[in-house]
């Protein structure tokens, strides 16, 4: 009976956190909660949390494009104003500019699911991440058999932040792909 | 049987102080698991809690951290999926490749203005085969229109007023913010405090878990609708967009005095899911909205000339807006036709 108390009384500080936090994030208005901030991150540096992100030569989509990086890669910040962050391109002298929403200063996945222990399940790796992912997402399409075709069709109308920029100034005015 | 020996009534204020402290730690910024087992660990030096209790705090001071801990973009990206697979389960896609693809373009451009131009895997836009007026957004960024609501559409500003209201919901993350107080943080301490211990399954629990969380979201995406405080937030980020792009910020009251107030038959769930129009049209007469500087425009875009010379020189001269105008009401007036 003292456990289940103690059980409850836990349960209980669980929710009070969770919802705490919640709260917190919706009224941050901004959906960027304070959470949890990374301990090891040194200065400066941040980590790309989007699928894709590019760095431009000005702070302008138009601008001409430096690199390419790539999900979880790492970048040295050396600055940043009007939701830009200047960086230092990595493997090179060059300094040029990205979007600041596609970086984090937390570590975007687990690190025990990164260690890359031989067999390691990607189960495993979906819950050392505790996150919702393509794992996860399997899984639920099989269970359910949802049908995420129309999902994937209007996921292919992907365009270049330039042309997209350009568009909206007049340019491709025919519409076609 | 025993009777609850940890209600004795010495160890109530005791009990009472660590809540009221872990109360105070919830309100700051420290790390919430640290400060939750540090007390339970002060508890039990000072003889209020015996091991067990101390471990069973602790346990749930690591579960609240893990349910608080941000969503990642990531993470948002396969929520979405999932979520705008379940409204393409209600609603057909109207099939049309020329519609899409200017409404992506036209969208994605608008992205590049919200307070989060870059998302996991970006924004995507497509048109759902309905009457009624309506308009989704799921997390991940893929925003889902009615042809009704294209139907009231009067011009591409007011197109793209609607696709920035919607743009704004994905980019001031309402979708989690509406569930992450429940159902998905309780997920993540539910595994996290022991549910999913056992070393079969863990998985399928998990998606399954998953599964009632969309089914959550997608709920109040269709049903429901987000909070008056999500849509009047999303209005007003939806004028500044418009005002950072080059489209007329008043092209949203426009569009919003349009729109099917409560009990109007086209209504459909739109009424149900958004606050009426008059008082989304007295909110924006309320809130201040500063003009856009031609400096936060061409931060974006083309900057100013005299603001930043290399780059104005990298980029060339910004186009012509009279030129501007006139194409995007030509094309607008071209695709008004497959509406």
């Amino acid at each position: 009976m003292k456990r289940l108390f103690f059980r409850a009384f836990a349960l209980t500080m669980l929710f009070a956190g969770a919802a705490a936090f919640g709260q917190g994030r919706a009224a941050d208005g901004q959906g960027n909660a304070p959470a949890v901030q990374a301990k090891a991150v040194s200065a400066g540096a941040m980590t790309v949390q989007v699928g894709r992100a590019q760095i431009w030569q000005a702070p302008s989509v138009v601008a001409p494009v430096l690199a390419s990086l790539a999900y979880k890669d790492k970048v040295v910040v050396l600055g940043s104003s009007e939701g830009w962050a200047k960086v230092q391109v990595p493997g090179s002298a060059k300094v040029g500019y990205m979007f600041m929403s596609a970086l984090t200063q937390r570590p975007v996945s687990s690190s025990a699911a990164e260690a890359a222990v031989p067999g390691i399940t990607a189960s495993e790796i979906a819950l050392a991440g505790k996150g919702f992912n393509d794992s996860v997402e399997e899984s639920f399409r099989k269970s359910t058999h949802i049908d995420y075709a129309f999902v994937d069709a209007m996921e292919a109308y992907a365009f270049p932040a330039d042309e997209a920029a350009g568009f909206l100034s007049g340019a491709g005015g025919d519409g076609t792909p | 049987m025993q009777r609850f020996p940890a209600f004795r009534a010495p160890r109530l204020p005791a009990i009472l102080a660590i809540l009221a402290g872990v109360c105070l730690c919830l309100t700051s910024c420290l790390t919430i698991d640290e400060s939750m087992g540090s007390l339970a660990s002060n508890a039990l030096s000072a003889g209020v809690l015996d091991q067990y209790q101390a471990t069973m705090l602790k346990l749930a001071a690591q579960a609240a951290a893990d349910a608080a801990r941000q969503i990642t973009p990531e993470e948002e990206y396969y929520v979405g999926r999932a979520v705008a697979a379940s409204i393409f389960a209600v609603y057909k896609p109207y099939d049309c490749p020329e519609l899409a693809a200017y409404l992506n373009r036209l969208g994605q451009g608008l992205a590049l203005s919200s307070p989060r131009p870059a998302i996991y895997a970006g924004y995507h836009f497509a048109v759902l085969d309905s009457p009624e007026v309506n308009a989704f957004a799921s997390p991940g960024g893929h925003i889902l229109v009615t042809r009704g609501l294209l139907a009231r559409v009067g011009s591409e500003d007011e197109l793209a007023a609607a696709l920035a209201h919607e743009i704004s919901h994905v980019a001031l993350g309402h979708g989690l913010a509406s569930v992450q107080g429940m159902r998905i943080a309780q997920i993540a301490s539910d595994y996290a405090i022991g549910a999913g211990k056992s070393s079969g399954g863990e998985l399928e629990a998990f998606s399954s878990a998953f599964g009632e969380a969309i089914a959550e979201l997608a709920k109040i995406i269709l049903f429901s609708g987000y909070s008056q405080g999500f849509e009047l937030q999303a209005d007003r980020e939806a004028r500044a967009i418009l005002g950072r792009s080059g489209y007329d910020p008043n092209a949203l009251a426009g569009l919003v005095a349009k729109l099917p107030a409560r009990g109007e038959e086209s209504g459909g769930g739109f009424a149900a899911t958004h606050p009426a129009p008059i008082s989304r049209l007295e909110a924006l007469r309320d809130a201040p909205f500063e003009p856009v500087s031609q400096r936060a425009r061409g931060m974006r875009f083309w900057p100013a000339p005299r603001a930043d010379e290399t780059a104005a020189a990298a980029i060339g001269a910004a186009p012509d807006p009279v030129r501007t105008y006139y194409i995007r009401a030509e094309r607008f007036a071209a695709m008004r036709a497959l509406f």
